[in-house]
Formats: C-alpha cells, sequence, structure tokens
C-alpha cells in the first residue's frame, strides 16, 4: 500500500489517511487542544509524509507507523512551542488546558473526561508524550519506543508513573468544590 | 481502538510486551484514556479525512523540482560580448605589468620623499588607463581626456608657484 500511495495511486493514499489520520489528529487535539489547529496540524503532517513517500525521503522501510508517529510529534512539538511563545508559559508543562473546543460535557462520564483532560495537561512534556501516543495515537509500546527513541522498560515505567500521577491529579481536581474553582 | 488490554498488568501479556506490576487504579485510569482518547479520534469534525487527502494527494509526486533557471540572455550581438572581453583581458594584463613593476623596484626607504614621488600610485592608474585604451577600442577617447586633465593641472601649478606644499612636511621625521 505505501508503495501504491508513494507513485500515487489516490485509493491508497485515502486508505493511508483514512487508518492514521484521526489517531495524528487525537494526538495534536490532546496538545492543541482546538479542533482547527488539530486538523492543521495533521493536514501538514501528511503533507511531509506524502513529499516523502512519493520523492526518495522515507528511508524507514518495514517501520512506517514508526516514522509517521515520529513526524507527527515534531510538528506538535512545533506547534507547542509556537503556542507557549504566544500564550506564555503554563504551570506543569501543559500549554492548554482542559476543554478548549467549547464542548462542554453534559453527563458525569463527560464531566470526568473533562477532568482528566485536566489533568492530562498538568503532566509533564515527557510524560504527557508517553500517555498521549499510548492512548490517543493507540500505539504499542515497542512503537513509542522506536518515536520516542527511549528504551521499552524506561517507557513502560514512564507510563505507569504517569498513571499514578493522573490519578492523583484528578483526584485532586476531584475533592476541589465549586467554590474553591471559582474562587 | 483501545489500548488497555495492552496496559501491563498482573496476569495479561500482550503483544509480548513485558508487564510492569499495576492495581486496579492504574488499570482504571488506563481504561478511562483509552476512552478519551477514542473521543479525541471522533472528534474530528465532518469531512476531516477529505480535506486531509485533498491536501496531501498532489504532494505525493515528491517536492517540486526546481526548474533549471539557465535562461540564455538574448543575443546582445559579438561586438559588445568581444568588448567585455577585451575589457577584462586589459585590466589582468594592466595588473601583472603593474605587479612587475612594483617587484622590480624592490624595498624603498621611506625616509626618501623621491621615493613616495616615484611611486606616485597616479602615474600609475594614467599608465594603466593608458595601456587599457590601448587595448579597448571602447576606451577611445580616454587618452585625449587624460591630456586635458595634465593641461588642467599643469596650469593650476603654475598659477601658484609660491604657495607652500606638502612637501615640506613629507620631511618631518613625525610623518
Amino acid at each position: 500500500m505505501l508503495e501504491a500511495a508513494g507513485r500515487g495511486d489516490d485509493a491508497a493514499w485515502r486508505e493511508l489517511v483514512r487508518l492514521y489520520g484521526r489517531r495524528v489528529f487525537a494526538l495534536a487535539k490532546s496538545r492543541c487542544g482546538s479542533v482547527e489547529m488539530a486538523e492543521e496540524v495533521t493536514q501538514s503532517v501528511f503533507v511531509t509524509v506524502a513529499e516523502k513517500l512519493g520523492g526518495s525521503g522515507y528511508t524507514e522501510r518495514g517501520r512506517f507507523e514508526s516514522w509517521l508517529f515520529r513526524v507527527a510529534m515534531n510538528r506538535i512539538r512545533d506547534e507547542a512551542r509556537r503556542t507557549r511563545r504566544r500564550a506564555g508559559e503554563t504551570p506543569a508543562g501543559g500549554f492548554i488546558a482542559a476543554t478548549s473546543d467549547g464542548d462542554l460535557p453534559d453527563g458525569e462520564h463527560e464531566r470526568e473526561l473533562g477532568r482528566l483532560r485536566e489533568a492530562l495537561a498538568q503532566l509533564s512534556d515527557v510524560d504527557r508524550e508517553v500517555v498521549e501516543l499510548r492512548h490517543h495515537g493507540g500505539m504499542s509500546f515497542k512503537q513509542m519506543a522506536e518515536v520516542l527513541g527511549e528504551p521499552l522498560g524506561t517507557l513502560l515505567a514512564r507510563h505507569h508513573r504517569a498513571l499514578r500521577k493522573l490519578k492523583a491529579l484528578m483526584e485532586g481536581t476531584l475533592r476541589r468544590t465549586p467554590a474553591e474553582v471559582d474562587g | 481502538m483501545s489500548t488497555s488490554d495492552n496496559v501491563p498488568h498482573q496476569g495479561h501479556r500482550p503483544c509480548g510486551e513485558p508487564d510492569l506490576p499495576a492495581d486496579a487504579e492504574v488499570l482504571a485510569m488506563a481504561e478511562l484514556l483509552d476512552t478519551l482518547g477514542e473521543h479525541e479520534r471522533a472528534a474530528a469534525p465532518v469531512g476531516f479525512e477529505e480535506r486531509v487527502v485533498a491536501a496531501s494527494r498532489g504532494r505525493l509526486e515528491g517536492p517540486r523540482p526546481i526548474p533549471l533557471s539557465v535562461q540564455r540572455t538574448p543575443q546582445r550581438g559579438s561586438g559588445a560580448w568581444l568588448a567585455g572581453a577585451r575589457l577584462a583581458a586589459s585590466v589582468s594584463l594592466i595588473g601583472a605589468a603593474a605587479a612587475v613593476w612594483v617587484a622590480s623596484r624592490g624595498p624603498v626607504s621611506s625616509s626618501r620623499p623621491d621615493a613616495m614621488a616615484a611611486a606616485d600610485p597616479d602615474e600609475v592608474a594614467v599608465e594603466a588607463l593608458l595601456a587599457a585604451a590601448s587595448f579597448d577600442s571602447s576606451l577611445s577617447g580616454l587618452d585625449y581626456e587624460i591630456d586635458l586633465l595634465f593641461a588642467d593641472t599643469a596650469t593650476f601649478d603654475a598659477s601658484a608657484p609660491d604657495e607652500p606644499g606638502i612637501d615640506p612636511l613629507l620631511e618631518e621625521d613625525s610623518l
């Protein structure tokens, strides 16, 4: 399929976008916050991928998914740096907190997801990347090790620690009353 | 796409990945994160994939090569080209001749005023221009202009013979 897409086969390219587009989008949305920015980032990632596939820039045969997500992470980090420069650094390493796309949760489950987004935004960048690649990008730890250039054991430990941290952050958030949040 | 089944926990080792001890709280958090991931993937707006395809499909041909920008300049006629070549050759020849001439004079003592006069750069420049004029017809008439300049200079010197020049200053040791 990659070869066909590289030759300009429209159906093959559509299939690649269908397989990976939303996963890249979810990563970008989690970091950038807005749907519009996430779509723009996703488009630029696939533009880069298309150029490399069509030209001679793709040399990592057999590891396409890792390569694609490495391209995506680089692009998302760039966008994160730009956003930080524009808006100023936010505390705890997160640069967009919670639901900035305006879809206010209406049920308890949705509220819980909102709290999870807030907690995620408070993780350090490295912890956040591990969590997002795993759960938003749907990657295996082996692929994540290739993307991030870290040993597998390091990533497993970091993921475990990040989940505990998220749990603690959410419990802290849950304990805050509406009056405390408003105040 | 659920990944919670890959989260390391006791008694389950999918995909050949090693496990770390995990408790129920961590597993619950992993499941909640999976749900959030699905939620974010589903948040892609209508027509998202079509727009991604439309934006990127054209790039499958690779980065557009920069067309060779070697353009033939319009023929200006061989006369102009030859004049340029002659001028370049003249300048090169003059430079070489000046270098030989300066080298043949050897080192000069800065305490001798006549040495400074002999090495007058104006004379060298004039000689160079005259030589160029002899090589290049485009500089024809230049020798006539230079003659006029010499004549003007001589007239100016004759009109002020008693005025102190810079020669006494040249004999000062401080210079």
